[in-house]
């Protein structure tokens, strides 16, 4: 609560910064860049759920044509505005396609005339924030929509939290997701920051469009109680209508995010503190009410996003006594909120609430601290080559300790389960040909607990005149119920990108 | 100034100037200003996409030397910077990500950018700390100094040979050879020897000969001495406020 009143505060200063700047007007500097992007993937195999049934078909899954703007304006030193949007044409109408998975609504003549569905659109706003410098001896301000990147680690950030995450697209990796956020960075001195963060408004993060597929498997129960799981995995048959109700945390200002990072260098070694005090970004199942609706079993699914409070902790530099290999170490204890996840039951003739062994709703998510680490190193091997590597202890979207358990829905019985924190093995490299102008990349992920596996090789051709060339494949290996093969997480697919910058 | 010294010394001294003494005086004039800003167009051979106009921002702060650069144009690299606090510790900002990365000491020896100069082109300023000098030959216009790594210290390169102009005290043609003796790089500096004793640099290029004679030539548009630069520019908050 303090730290909110902080931040108020500092909204205030800006304002009060901002009056005291507005005479004499500074001239406007303003920059414009841009890029016009377009990028087309074809799914090469099919992906099905662990029953056997289609869950991914083989096609075109993005056309997407982008258009990019940038705007910076700096008025005088004290001042900037920063605005980077895109407007994107996915290429596909939204009037279903035959055999398109999964099946969309109906379409009507009407929607044939709108052009909104047969050519729609979106727009992403990166940024649109603005930087007040020195608004107090070493104080920088930023206010407005922006994605404020924390860890030192490549990718894999478990400090990371204050920007939901961007899965629909997984090529991307969980990009943050830009949100409305005051950010103060107070340098007193050198390379010493203090920087704080207030987030007054939730926003969940962007899951991929093949989530809904998780409905459609029953293969993970979250209940840790064993008794309890498989009373639920005897009740529930496999022809059961799943329905997900996701709700959003409260408005009020108790609800908002807050985090503080101190950052600085100890020798050659730069070190960083952080606390976050917020939510995770991905729903979990808080509750769950069955009922029969014209002779189907129905369970409609109350989705929410668990308070967390996460310590943090970062390293990066070069070992000097190790060929000045480059190194990084991020760390993040994570405090979760317990989850009991109530089970209510609107059927003739059945309980009508399901209750672990000691009478209390089930446990999904324990309040036991866990830890999400990533260890990695990097080096450049002549001038053309670059070799990285990390292990990471928790993927982006892993919440809670525990265990995750899986089931094939083929055959109840069978049960697999592994904690919720897996362990995976990152690796990739950078080989630069043609004078640089080729660049060949190729990242695996391995999971060491199931085996699954992402490979990610791409080749990037930069010619004349800012266009990039880019043609790739995203490739999932793993069965059903792996965290890779799961096909909630995708297809394997293809890709060609084409991409010019101004 | 550093003519003024070598004058004295001439006059006073009893003759030439020790090679190691060369050095240091050539550091003194390059780098020995309080501040330094240029901006710089470099043009990437080869038809490089890139070819981008940078600022470099230099100064002393608290013994050491640093060095910001800057990137203006190409638009896709607007914003783009790279913080030289020696050569050990360097950072690049990001605008795309809006984040600033340490940059790790084993990429010193990789391309900037695609063009000929190094990470550690940008990290190193003054060769007499890493380097002991031996006279190899001198005219009235110049003279050629050996470079070699001082017992203890790790420079890129396993031995440096420079020519510098005895008016200004500035080097004009640096060549890089690597620990088998093969010249791999070559600088030379086109400098202004009207205003001597003060010979402001205006166009450097660095070629490459085991990368197929690569040039990259850098046009210095603008440059300023001693124009005040704050201590404060110098940190990683200030390069991650980008341009």
């Amino acid at each position: 609560m303090a730290i909110r009143s902080v931040a108020l505060a500092l909204v205030l200063q800006a304002a009060r910064v901002a009056a005291a700047q507005e005479a004499p007007a500074p001239a406007i500097d303003l920059k414009l860049s841009g890029s016009l992007y377009n990028d087309v993937r074809y799914v090469v195999a099919e992906k099905n759920l662990d029953g056997g049934a289609l869950a991914v078909p083989t096609g075109f899954d993005r056309n997407d044509t982008r258009l990019r703007w940038k705007a910076v304006a700096r008025a005088g030193e004290h001042a900037k505005g920063v605005a980077d949007v895109e407007l994107v044409w996915t290429g596909f109408s939204r009037v279903p396609y035959v055999g398109q998975l999964p099946p969309r609504p109906d379409a009507t003549l009407d929607d044939l005339s709108n052009r909104l569905v047969i050519d729609p659109l979106y727009v992403n706003a990166y940024a649109a924030y603005v930087d007040l410098y020195k608004v107090a001896p070493g104080l920088d301000l930023r206010l407005g929509r922006q994605v404020t990147t924390w860890g030192t680690a490549d990718k894999f950030n478990p400090t990371n939290n204050l920007n939901p995450l961007d899965f629909e697209d997984p090529l991307r990796f969980g990009e943050g997701i830009s949100n409305d956020m005051v950010r103060a960075d107070w340098n007193p001195r050198g390379d010493f920051i203090v920087t704080m963060v207030w987030v007054p408004l939730f926003r969940p993060a962007r899951l991929p469009r093949t989530a809904p597929l998780g409905l459609e498997s029953l293969a993970r129960l979250p209940f840790q109680d064993d008794d309890f799981r498989h009373l639920v995995s005897s009740l529930v048959p496999p022809g059961i209508l799943v329905r997900a109700h996701p709700l959003l945390p409260p408005t009020d200002l108790q609800d908002s995010q807050v985090a503080v990072k101190v950052a600085g260098r100890i020798g050659t070694y730069d070190l960083s503190l952080s606390y976050y005090n917020g939510r995770h970004d991905l729903p979990t199942p808080v509750h769950a009410l069955a009922s029969i609706e014209a002779g189907q079993l129905v369970a409609d699914v109350t989705l929410g996003y668990p308070r967390m409070q996460v310590i943090g902790f970062d390293s990066a530099g070069s070992l000097p006594w190790l060929y000045d290999l480059g190194y990084w170490i991020e760390g993040a204890v994570v405090f979760p909120q317990e989850i009991r996840l109530g089970v209510d039951v609107a059927i003739p003739g059945q309980p009508s609430r399901l209750l672990d062994a000691s009478g209390q709703n089930p446990l999904t998510v324990a309040s036991t601290p866990y830890l999400k680490a990533t260890v990695g190193a990097d080096y450049t091997v002549g001038p053309h080559s670059y070799v990285n590597a990390q292990y990471v202890h928790g993927f982006i979207d892993e919440f809670g300790g525990g265990r995750t358990i899986w089931r094939a829905s083929f055959d109840p019985g069978r049960e697999v389960t592994a904690p919720r924190e897996g362990d995976y093995a990152v690796a990739g490299t950078d080989l630069k040909l043609l004078r640089d102008r080729l660049l060949l990349r190729l990242f695996v992920v391995y999971d060491l607990n199931d085996g699954s596996a992402v490979v990610f090789p791409q080749s990037i051709l930069t010619g004349s005149g800012a266009t990039e060339l880019t043609v790739g494949a995203f490739l999932f290996v793993g069965s059903p119920v792996t965290k890779f093969g799961d096909p909630a997480a995708g297809g394997s697919q293809v890709f060609a990108r084409a991409k010019i910058s101004w | 100034m550093s003519v003024l010294v070598l004058l004295v010394h001439l006059l006073f001294g009893g003759g030439e100037l020790t090679a190691q003494q060369i050095l240091e005086q050539t550091d003194k004039e390059t780098h020995g200003h309080k501040d330094f800003y240029a901006r710089i167009k470099i043009k990437i051979g080869g038809g490089s996409p890139v070819d981008p106009t940078i600022e470099v921002l230099q100064k002393v702060v608290g013994g050491k030397q640093m060095r910001l650069i800057r990137f203006m144009e190409p638009p896709d690299f607007r914003g783009m910077g790279v913080l030289a606090e020696g050569r050990d510790i360097m950072y690049v900002y990001l605008p795309g990500f809006d984040k600033v990365r340490r940059i790790g000491a084993h990429a010193r020896t990789q391309s900037f950018m695609g063009s000929d100069f190094t990470y550690d082109d940008l990290g190193q300023s003054v060769l007499a700390p890493d380097y002991e000098a031996s006279l190899v030959s001198t005219t009235a216009a110049e003279w050629v100094l050996d470079l070699r790594p001082r017992p203890g210290r790790d420079p890129s390169f396993a031995r440096l040979r420079v020519t510098i102009v005895r008016k200004c005290m500035q080097i004009s043609k640096l060549e890089y050879y690597d620990a088998a003796g093969v010249k791999v790089r070559t600088s030379l500096r086109d400098m202004e020897f009207s205003t001597a004793p003060h010979c402001p640099v205006r166009h450097i290029s660095m070629v490459t000969h085991t990368r197929g004679e690569h040039r990259t030539e850098g046009d210095v548009l603008f440059y300023k001495l001693d124009g005040g630069l704050s201590d404060e520019l110098f940190t990683v908050r200030s390069l991650a406020r980008g341009n």
